[in-house]
């Protein structure tokens, strides 16, 4: 029962950790809680539903239309919420109150048009197969999710350090005046943030809402607490650390859930939190900036 | 002409016109009936189908003109959102500023249990079709019960699965963030232990969780007969298909109280959730004369079929109807009278209330099981 019980920690790390990777690009490089990401979750999840059923469209188109139309989606509201509020001194507390706003009547207009009734994917697809290894089964879908992680994880690793446009938006996060001033446009590295944070939770809403089949408004809610957790357990804006922390996170859950009682759970995410604010405010696997003295 | 007769003339013209509009008022005969239920956020789908039953209740009282001697109804109603402090300012709203004779809802429990008091301070009675939970109608005496609660239903699901399946050894998931579902596990305890079946496992869970792997792997080699559930459609669903995906032996039963009784469970589980047990008051198939004209006119006005919610709304404005009827006065205490000692004839069978103010018995309540796709008495 334990390698099983790891199994489905992993899995539930890597879940965990994709849902969180967009989230502390945007809290780590742009500076501020976007709370508007569980809604970006849950709209990436309705357009790939849609393109499942409407266009007939099969995994890998449906999530890349998802994520273009999620990312555009993204830019266009954080250029209306966040971006004003990015200049002003309370930048922390005025873009959780904004976003919060936004979010709610987001939620609301996703009620409107889809209902609050969750719904399913067509039957058919993504692979339905289970694999088993003697006592422990895992699904082609959860091996897929792992792997999408790792891959994003590195993608995402690579492009901000080796890219210009990956430097550019590290440069605005670490100091944006003196990113004006060298020549960087702080108004199209925030769209391109915003753009990879809302690509990043649709690929998210996807998969996590086709792994436990149900995508409803509020979908993205139930993640939003553990992804917090995750973030700053993570460190933010690290994408090795939300990794990490995901990981650890869904491990432990699982562990304590199996060992010791399930009625434990949410309180080990929140008691690792606290550990980690206390031990290691940075974080886990920080990144390593200048701090201003 | 001087000021002062100026001023007496357009004084009687007020009085006039006053008097005409009050009297206007007096000759419409309506009677108001506030309806609060949950009709956005979350729980939507519990309200919404209430109230869809309330308003096709109304319409057709209204076509056949209105209730005898009392007048046509008038609707008033106020969302929640699932929320306890919005239900307690409906009540006071609908209560003080619409001057409703009777109040249908709320949906929640935990909403009853804050907005009661508000009904009694005022004297206003109030018909709960949904809340199950232990002691609502004890707030007070003007606080009545339509819904058949857990512990009426879930030990009749009990017994004819133990009798038909011979369970033995059984597990117990419940939600433990939700007071209907600590109340369930309470209640499944008690009806395991007067069946001689042992409880081996207990597995707890947050409403909005997802992942239960965990659980379902631990309890996989546990060789148990049955699973007795605590949870709403969504999280059931999703304990199901988690459950099939694990490869949990087939022969395990699932029973599921009132949260499982939704056609929202089989559409989110599929296949999944072949065998599933549930115990519940009305089922759609049921045909008596009264259950297959209700189907057939709210699949005409909605076009989807009705759940258990939405006849207990219908149900629940039949009952107010006749009482508001049948009460010898418009007063509150005279309609709360009525409502208590009423006896009628509708969706659940025979219906009267207990002294306690809770339904006198279980009716027709009917064990059902998925079979096919589809509710089917077991």
């Amino acid at each position: 029962m334990f390698a099983q019980q790891l199994v489905n920690g992993v899995v539930l790390g890597a879940i965990y950790s994709l849902f969180s990777l967009g989230f502390t690009i945007i809290f780590g490089v742009l500076h501020v809680i976007n709370l508007m990401y569980g809604v970006f979750f849950a709209l990436g999840a309705y357009v790939s539903l849609w393109a499942a059923q409407s266009l007939g469209l099969g995994l890998i188109a449906s999530i890349a239309l998802s994520a273009v139309v999620t990312g555009v989606a993204a830019i266009g509201l954080d250029a209306l919420i966040v971006t004003p509020l990015r200049r002003r001194k309370e930048r922390y507390l005025a873009s959780l109150l904004a976003t919060m706003g936004m979010s709610l009547f987001l939620y609301a207009l996703l009620t409107r048009f889809f209902g609050a009734e969750p719904m399913r994917y067509p039957s058919g697809f993504s692979s339905e197969t289970v694999l088993s290894f003697g006592s422990v089964s895992i699904s082609v879908l959860q091996i897929t999710i792992v792997g999408i992680v790792l891959v994003v994880v590195a993608a995402l690793f690579w492009f901000l350090k080796k890219t210009r446009w990956g430097v550019a938006v590290r440069g605005v996060g670490d100091h944006e005046t003196a990113a004006l001033l060298v020549g960087l446009s702080p108004f199209r590295t925030t769209a391109l943030v915003s753009f990879i944070g809302g690509s990043l939770a649709a690929v998210a809403g996807t998969l996590i809402g086709l792994n436990f089949n149900a995508v409803q408004p509020f979908m993205g809610e139930t993640m939003m607490l553990q992804g917090f957790a995750v973030v700053v357990i993570g460190g933010l804006g690290s994408m090795p650390g939300a990794l990490a922390a995901g990981m650890l996170l869904g491990i432990i859950e699982i562990l304590t859930t199996a060992y010791i009682s399930s009625a434990y759970r949410d309180a080990v995410t929140f008691a690792l939190l606290l550990a980690t604010l206390w031990v290691l405010p940075q974080g886990l696997l920080p990144t390593s900036t200048a701090r201003r003295v | 002409m001087t000021r002062t007769k100026q001023y007496k003339i357009k004084m009687t013209a007020v009085a006039i016109s006053l008097l005409l509009g009050v009297t206007s008022l007096a000759g419409a005969a309506e009677v108001k009936v506030g309806v609060v239920q949950v009709l956005t956020g979350p729980n939507s789908k519990f309200g919404g189908q209430t109230y869809k039953g309330i308003q096709l209740a109304a319409e057709q009282i209204n076509a056949a003109g209105g209730i005898k001697g009392v007048g046509t109804v008038k609707l008033i109603t106020e969302d929640t959102g699932g929320n306890k402090e919005q239900a307690v300012d409906a009540f006071r709203r609908l209560i003080a500023q619409e001057h409703v004779a009777v109040i249908i809802g709320p949906t929640l429990s935990s909403e009853a249990l804050a907005a009661g008091p508000i009904a009694c301070q005022r004297d206003i009675p109030m018909v709960t079709v949904n809340a199950t939970a232990k002691g609502i109608p004890d707030v007070c005496s003007f606080v009545f019960r339509t819904s058949l609660a857990e512990r009426q239903l879930l030990p009749l699901s009990v017994a004819r699965a133990a009798a038909k399946y011979k369970i033995k050894r059984a597990a117990i998931f419940y939600a433990n963030d939700d007071p209907n579902m600590v109340e369930s596990y309470a209640i499944y305890k008690d009806a395991a232990a007067k069946q001689g079946i042992e409880i081996v496992d207990v597995e707890s869970f947050a409403t909005k969780d997802t992942d239960f792997s965990a659980q379902l792997t631990k309890v996989k080699s546990m060789n148990i007969d049955a699973i007795f559930t605590g949870a709403y459609p969504d999280t059931g669903a999703s304990i199901l298909t988690q459950a099939a995906k694990l490869g949990l032996p087939k022969n395990i039963v699932f029973i599921g109280g009132n949260g499982f009784n939704s056609p929202n469970l089989i559409s989110l589980a599929g296949p999944s959730a072949e065998g599933v047990i549930v115990s519940s008051p009305w089922y759609v198939g049921k045909a008596d004369a009264d259950n297959v004209s209700f189907v057939k006119r709210y699949r005409a006005k909605y076009q989807q079929d009705p759940d258990t919610y939405a006849a207990q709304g219908y149900q629940g404005m039949m009952l107010v109807a006749a009482a508001l009827a049948g009460s010898p006065n418009q007063t509150s205490a005279a309609i709360r009278d009525t409502l208590a000692g009423i006896r009628v004839t509708g969706l659940f069978g025979a219906f009267s209330f207990a002294a306690n103010r809770d339904p006198a018995g279980v009716g027709n309540a009917v064990t059902l099981q998925v079979k096919g796709g589809t509710f089917q008495p077991m």
